[in-house]
């Protein structure tokens, strides 16, 4: 029976991470480039609550058992929700006067 | 002696030139004429009152000085304007004012057409004042100012008449060629004052120089002389100056300007009888240049080349006579040949001047009967110069020539041979039988310039009729004429002097302690009787060649001797097309030169590739980066992402804290 | 403390306030302003040259006053013998640049005149200053004005000449700006750019000597401007108005000079002895090159604008010979090469004015139309090809003979080679005066060409004035620069330094970039 550890949530988060981040680079929708930001964000979310599953030896716990990472989760999930809605603020900004979302069509700021 | 006053000997003229060059325009003719001429006398005046005193005083090398201010100093160099007399600078002094005075008087009647006049006599006036200074300066470096002044005046004056382009070119030539010839002046000077620390006369005699050292700077020094007395191979200028008014030719280019290459080796000759080898090699040019130039001149046509080939040709004489070590003999001709060649020169000047401008000899011919004083004169002079009679310049050519056969100043000289040196005592003679044959050629051509001339019948133009000039013009011909006979007691050998009691008049005399003496010693003492006879012989065989063909039965036999050997008579008639080879050879080459040098190098070597180059260097490096830059913020979210991935591999390999 | 000399110096700063002021629209009123100020600067400077003792030594009318203590740079001013001619120079050149733009530029005549002034207050200072950082801050405030009077008022190629201009020679002055600074960290315990006290106190190492003896020497040959570095000069000067051109090569080719006998040279004495023979070098084919250049050019600017390479080629030939003769020549020589070639430019401009063309070819047999134009051409030309009389042959002479002598190693043959130069800088001038003045009239136009007016004259006359005093009376200008040049010979020739004082030890130096970012792994 396969044992779950520490090492399948971190890989997993870090192959979320990659996607995310190769979303941002590589995607021209731009909203397709804030699910990705999301996806990263979640990825990270992911490292922090296997870091407080599995926590390393020598951490002292919170009141009520090891819960830093959950308690950073939450920081990060209303950090996220705050950034997409400026980020779709923008995105639909930007529409009304460019009539595209496509990133690459963005680049007046340039020599 | 010191005196306050010998300034006023070149700066009159110079004021005369001043007030000529600033106000001629506008003040009437005659207070021109008044100025210069005037100012050119007194100055004559003055030097006459230092001649004196410097004549009377028993030591030869009296001296009249002046130190009239320090020019410049730095470090060890302080150069004087300082002003010497003594018996040369003063005879010198003498002839340019006194034969410039007649000039100036020929002039005004020559000029008077020309709208230019006022600044005719400004120039002449300013020559004068230039050729005094470097005449009387007791320095290098004030001869140098003299020197290069004179030869501002003969471009000048040679473009005097600068709408004519070819005119202009002349003028420009004569100034580039004396100034190659300066070139080698300067570093004469330069060297002399990094041996010596002295550029003046005083200082220079009491220096102790090595042989080496004393040839290189007179060497050196001579390279000026060539330049300025248009020696091989720096003569081409001479001809060419033909092209300015003709009392420029007569005083600059015969009696003055041109006489300083060989005023200055004989002032010098304390320091070039210190290089014997250089001596030696002034003689071999002096006569190469006399022969060379007397053949040229037997075949030209103009009545002023002729004169200017004569010229080049006599001054190789006078040379010559240096280049032995007869200073006084070089330095009497140089005084003689004042006299005769300007007259000669003046009269060419009268002939043009009554024909309207003719100046070729086969448009001329009879004019004896148009212009009789003109052609009296003339005749004076020409038999002064070829020595027909014995006048002035039979017995300063013969001197010359005796001196040059007798002379012991190569008589230690030895060239080095691998079977041994050879010496070079028989230089002496072979420069005395060079001479001689350029003195037949000098009769010929000189009789063949008087008889084409002035013999035979009128062959121009019947439009043309020829007149006499005016007396302002003839007075002072017929004073060179009188100055050219009377110049004969100059040359008077001693005994015949010592009988009629004219000593003191002698050149030989007169200048006797004043030269050094040659290294070699004294001449040795031949019978002066066969050299005069030996040139009497050759003055009377060229003149007879020349009546023979060119006479008045003459017929044509010129022409045909001539179609004998035509190649001979077409390189003879085109100078022996030595322009043609300087040009060739060094102008052409030099412009081409620069353009070259201007296209590849500068445009294309060090504009384009380098500097533009660098700036296209920069621009294309700024170009890639500029990709970096392009506005897409998905490339700088990944560069972002990129350099962090760098970063944290690089804090994980050193080890994080 | 005499004040005169910071008089001197911002006069024209002040004028340019003044000109500032007026209002735009009344040419004439800025130009008038302009003139006056440069008259009146003129005039003070003549106060300058009656009070200089040239027999003191060390620097005189020196002002000083405290700028920034802490870093140690402070307005300190003064001038020696060399210092004073070339003063006396610019504010000489002044007016007549003022007179030269009366007539030829007529458009933002208010910023034409701003800019010559400011570029006067910044060369009396680069000349005046004794501070390091006073001199780069003069330095550098030459080249923005200078760089607008060419790429405002030239010709057609003129921003493409203003900007090579201004990159090329700021190139240089970067380089300069970081030997300066390191200067400073050199300057013993309490940090200084003061030249005074740098020339006391500096104990170099050879090796350092020289990159920072290259790092000056970049920025002044640039400025010279020395053969391979010259090809700014001619684009700059067939570009530039005639104002601009007669003070480029008037007084700021000079500045390059100037820097290496004031600053390059005596800073480091051992780089100095060691790289002469190049410059020398350079120089004499800077003579040869350059006169070739002019023989090869078909345009009037560009032709003089090679003569100065030329000419200042014999300037660093008489420097780097290090003689007395020499030097004192080769400084004379930038006072005579600033007369003349202004006065050439000055005539360019002139006929410039008249046929709107400097092609050589458009000109010709202008002698019979304008005689008085002609004449003061062939004055200039003269004293060009520096003949004897003239202030040109004064310069060439001592160089010459100077360079001939000297301990310099091929002396001999840098002099030769340098008269060669003597006799190419008559061919080009003679036949550039042929081409224009001589010969018959080539064009029709021509004929119709007024002659030098009073205006021309009041601008002309005191450039031959000057041309023939120099020339003939040289010795004023001489006696004011033989101490200074005695000083410099001895400080750069002088192998063996004097008894160096006991060397402390060096505190260890604090590093300012620290070799690890992050604390070695053992401290951990």
């Amino acid at each position: 029976m396969l044992q779950v550890g520490p090492q399948h949530y971190l890989i997993l988060a870090a192959l979320l991470f990659v996607l995310g981040a190769i979303g941002v680079v590589v995607r021209r929708n731009a909203l397709v480039v804030l699910m990705s930001i999301e996806l990263m964000l979640n990825a990270v979310n992911l490292t922090f609550l296997a870091f407080s599953r599995f926590p390393l030896a020598a951490q002292a716990p919170m009141a009520g058992g090891f819960l830093q990472g959950h308690a950073a989760v939450f920081f990060v999930i209303a950090v996220a929700a705050a950034e997409a809605a400026v980020g779709l603020a923008i995105v639909i900004a930007v529409f009304r006067s460019r009539a595209s979302v496509n990133v690459d069509e963005f680049d007046t700021l340039k020599l | 002696m010191d005196v306050g006053w010998l300034h006023y000997i070149p700066l009159l003229p110079l004021l005369g030139a001043a007030f000529c060059g600033l106000a001629g325009k506008w003040v009437p003719k005659a207070w021109v004429y008044a100025a210069a001429l005037v100012t050119v006398l007194l100055s004559f005046l003055v030097g006459l009152v230092a001649f004196e005193m410097v004549s009377s005083s028993p030591a030869p090398t009296a001296q009249v000085r002046e130190l009239v201010f320090n020019w410049m100093a730095a470090g060890k160099l302080s150069v004087d304007l300082g002003l010497a007399v003594d018996r040369l600078s003063g005879a010198m002094v003498l002839v340019v004012t006194g034969v410039g005075f007649l000039i100036h008087v020929y002039s005004v009647g020559y000029m008077d057409e020309d709208p230019g006049y006022w600044r005719f006599f400004a120039y002449l006036n300013l020559f004068v004042a230039a050729m005094l200074l470097l005449v009387l300066a007791d320095n290098l470096v004030a001869m140098f100012v003299g020197w290069e002044g004179v030869g501002l005046c003969s471009y000048l004056l040679i473009g005097f008449w600068f709408d004519d382009e070819a005119k202009a070119t002349a003028g420009r030539k004569a100034f580039i060629v004396n100034r190659i010839g300066d070139f080698g002046f300067l570093l004469g000077i330069f060297a002399l004052f990094a041996f010596t620390g002295h550029v003046d006369y005083t200082g220079l005699r009491g220096a102790n120089l090595s042989l080496a050292q004393a040839s290189i700077a007179c060497a050196l020094l001579f390279v000026g002389a060539i330049g300025k007395s248009a020696q091989l191979p720096l003569y081409v200028w001479l001809p060419d100056a033909m092209a300015g008014p003709t009392p420029v030719s007569a005083l600059i280019h015969a009696a003055t300007m041109v006489t300083a290459g060989v005023y200055m080796v004989a002032r010098l000759s304390f320091l070039y009888i210190q290089a014997p080898g250089v001596l030696c090699a002034i003689a071999l040019v002096g006569a190469l240049t006399a022969a060379w130039a007397a053949l040229i001149a037997t075949s030209q046509t103009d009545i002023k080349k002729v004169l200017a080939y004569s010229t080049v040709s006599q001054l190789g004489f006078m040379f010559m006579g240096v280049g032995v070590g007869a200073f006084f003999a070089g330095t009497m001709h140089l005084v003689t040949h004042a006299f005769f060649k300007a007259c000669l020169f003046l009269g060419a000047g009268a002939v043009i001047h009554g024909l309207h401008g003719e100046q070729e000899m086969t448009k001329m011919g009879g004019l004896r009967r148009h212009m009789p004083r003109t052609a009296l004169t003339f005749l004076v002079a020409t038999v002064a110069i070829t020595g027909l009679i014995p006048l002035s310049g039979f017995f300063s050519k013969d001197e010359i020539l005796a001196q040059a056969l007798h002379t012991n100043a190569f008589s230690f000289l030895r060239l080095p041979r691998e079977d041994g040196p050879i010496g070079l005592t028989w230089l002496g003679p072979a420069i005395y039988l060079l001479g001689t044959a350029t003195a037949l050629l000098t009769s010929f051509y000189m009789w063949r310039c008087y008889l084409l001339t002035f013999e035979g019948s009128y062959r121009g133009p019947s439009a043309v009729t020829p007149h006499e000039s005016p007396p302002i013009m003839t007075a002072p011909l017929q004073i060179l004429a009188a100055l050219s006979v009377v110049g004969l007691v100059l040359g008077l050998p001693e005994g015949f002097a010592h009988k009629l009691h004219l000593e003191g008049f002698t050149w030989e005399h007169f200048t006797k302690g004043f030269f050094a003496v040659a290294r070699g010693g004294p001449p040795g003492q031949g019978n002066l009787l066969v050299t005069y006879l030996v040139a009497l012989a050759v003055a009377w065989a060229g003149a007879f060649v020349a009546w023979r063909l060119y006479g008045p039965e003459a017929a044509g036999r010129a022409e045909r001797l001539a179609a004998q050997w035509p190649r001979l008579r077409a390189a003879l008639v085109n100078k022996f097309y030595v322009d043609e080879l300087y040009d060739r050879a060094i102008v052409r080459p030099l412009w081409a030169l620069a353009r070259g040098a201007f296209t590849v190098v500068d445009k294309t070597l060090i504009d384009n590739v380098l500097v533009n180059g660098s700036a296209q260097l920069v621009a294309g490096i700024g170009s890639l980066a500029r990709r970096f830059q392009n506005g897409d913020v998905q490339r700088y979210a990944a560069l972002t992402a990129v350099g962090l991935l760098v970063l944290v591999w690089a804090l994980l390999k050193r080890g994080a804290p | 403390m005499s004040h005169l000399l910071t008089l001197v110096i911002f006069l024209p700063m002040a004028g340019a306030l003044v000109v500032a002021l007026l209002p735009r629209g009344e040419g004439g009123q800025h130009k008038a302003v302009a003139l006056l100020t440069s008259l009146a600067t003129f005039a003070l400077s003549i106060a300058l040259w009656t009070g200089f003792q040239p027999s003191r030594t060390g620097y005189q009318f020196e002002a000083r006053a405290e700028w920034a203590k802490g870093l140690g740079f402070s307005y300190h001013v003064g001038i020696d013998g060399v210092a004073l001619l070339l003063v006396l120079l610019t504010t000489f050149l002044g007016p007549i640049v003022v007179l030269s733009t009366w007539t030829s530029i007529t458009e933002r005549v208010k910023e034409l005149c701003l800019a010559l002034l400011v570029l006067e207050t910044a060369m009396i200072g680069s000349f005046a200053a004794l501070d390091l950082v006073l001199f780069f801050a003069f330095w550098e405030a030459m080249l923005i004005p200078m760089a607008l009077l060419v790429g405002v008022w030239g010709s057609e190629r003129r921003i493409y000449a203003a900007v090579k201009f201004f990159l090329f020679t700021f190139v240089g002055s970067v380089l300069m700006l970081l030997a300066i600074f390191y200067l400073w960290s050199k300057s013993g315990p309490e940090r200084t750019f003061d030249y005074v006290v740098l020339l006391e106190r500096l104990r170099l190492e050879p090796g350092e000597q020289k990159w920072l003896f290259l790092a000056f020497a970049l920025a002044f040959a640039i400025k010279v401007p020395l053969f391979p570095l010259h090809t700014w000069l001619p684009d700059a000067h067939t570009e530039a108005p005639a104002a601009g051109s007669i003070l480029l090569a008037g007084v700021l080719l000079k500045m390059g000079t100037f820097g290496f006998i004031r600053y390059a040279m005596p800073l480091f004495p051992q780089a100095a002895l060691e790289w002469t023979p190049a410059v020398a070098w350079l120089g004499v084919i800077g003579i040869i090159y350059g006169s070739l250049m002019c023989m090869a050019q078909t345009d009037l600017k560009r032709l003089i604008a090679y003569s100065s390479v030329a000419h200042l080629g014999f300037v660093m030939l008489g420097l780097s010979a290090l003689t007395a003769e020499a030097v004192s020549g080769a400084v004379l020589q930038m006072v005579n090469h600033g007369i003349s070639t202004g006065a050439l430019f000055l005539m360019v401009g002139v006929l410039y004015e008249r046929t709107h063309s400097r092609d050589i070819a458009s000109y010709g047999g202008l002698a019979r139309v304008t005689p008085a134009l002609a004449a003061v051409f062939l004055v200039v030309t003269l004293s060009s090809i520096g003949l004897p009389g003239t202030n040109g042959f004064v310069g060439e002479f001592l160089i010459l003979i100077g360079t001939f002598r000297a301990p310099l190693g091929n002396g001999t043959l840098l002099a030769v080679l340098g008269s060669v130069g003597v006799v190419l800088g008559a061919v080009y001038m003679l036949k550039l005066y042929q081409s224009a003045m001589l010969g018959p009239v080539r064009h029709e136009a021509l004929r119709s060409l007024p002659d030098l007016s009073l205006r021309e004259w009041a601008a002309f006359a005191p450039l031959i004035v000057a041309i023939v005093v120099i020339g003939v009376r040289p010795g004023p200008l001489l006696a004011a620069v033989k101490l200074p040049v005695d000083e410099f010979i001895t400080r750069v020739t002088a192998r063996a330094p004097a008894a160096e004082p006991p060397r402390l030890p060096r505190p260890p130096r604090a590093p300012f970039f620290p070799r690890n970012v992050l604390p070695p792994r053992e401290q951990r």
